[in-house]
């Protein structure tokens, strides 16, 4: 059965920890002093996400999903060391693709927004 | 209205980023920095399964170094907005070449700001991502 249409919507709780930050910016030589401006992103790996994307990918077994467009828009810097929410809607919007939406709050702050769109492959 | 020059005029290019081969050593890196952990990043076998040649880079990752390149280009701006579509993979091991142009420069809130157009380019020279980032200078 397609699974085409269907969506799924979780909050999350998530923290840009001072030494996570300096691992992902050494992975990417970022200048010393600087927030990769992609950090963010990681948490869309979050487990919870994968196992939606999984979810919304059931009718094609075996597909692996691969990043056809990514986008990060910053409203404020990124608090480093606090908590903070992230709510995500993710959407199957045809037969190839999942959609991710997340936007990133800081005590009901918008600091962020990013949205990702996903192929699923083969 | 202030008649400062802008920092970043339309028209400007900046010096191209080259990072040599992305080795698999950066590939694990980033995956394990990141939490992508998708095996066609660093297992043959799974990146032949969905029809590659072999592992590919992250498209993350390339988007994290165009966000370098930025860094570098522009140290005293904040990329406030950062997108990214990828046309073609990028097999592990390819070195990757970053250049831009300003397209738009204008002002947000009295703050000069620019728009780049982004291209990153295999060790082909193919255009493998497209990017376009707006920096507040």
């Amino acid at each position: 059965m397609s699974l085409v249409g269907a969506t799924r919507d979780l909050a999350l709780v998530v923290e840009a920890d001072a030494a996570s930050v300096a691992a992902f910016a050494a992975s990417l030589d970022t200048p010393a002093g600087r927030v990769p401006t992609t950090y963010p992103i990681r948490w869309l790996t979050r487990l919870e996400i994968v196992a939606v994307v999984a979810e919304l990918a059931a009718d094609r077994p075996g597909a692996l999903p691969v990043h056809e467009l990514q986008t990060i828009e910053m409203a404020a810097p990124l608090p480093i060391g606090q908590p903070l929410d992230l709510k995500v809607s993710a959407a199957r919007t045809d037969a190839i693709h999942v959609t991710v939406e997340a936007e990133i709050c800081d005590g009901g702050t918008p600091v962020g927004r990013m949205h990702a769109v996903l192929r699923l492959m083969p | 209205m202030s008649t400062a020059a802008h920092p970043a005029p339309f028209g400007t290019t900046y010096p191209d980023r080259v990072f040599p081969g992305i080795a698999m050593d950066r590939v694990r890196a980033y995956a394990a920095a990141s939490g992508d952990d998708n095996p066609i990043h660093v297992d043959e076998a799974a990146a032949r399964s969905i029809g590659l040649e072999g592992p590919i880079v992250q498209g993350m990752l390339l988007m994290g170094l165009v966000d370098t390149a930025l860094a570098e280009w522009l140290p005293q701006g904040t990329t406030v907005k950062l997108s990214t579509r990828f046309a073609l993979p990028v097999a592990v091991g390819s070195p990757v070449t970053i250049a831009a142009r300003v397209v738009r420069a204008d002002t947000e809130a009295g703050r000069p700001r620019a728009t780049l157009r982004i291209f990153v380019r295999d060790g082909g020279g193919k255009a493998v991502a497209l990017a376009e980032a707006v920096v507040g200078l």
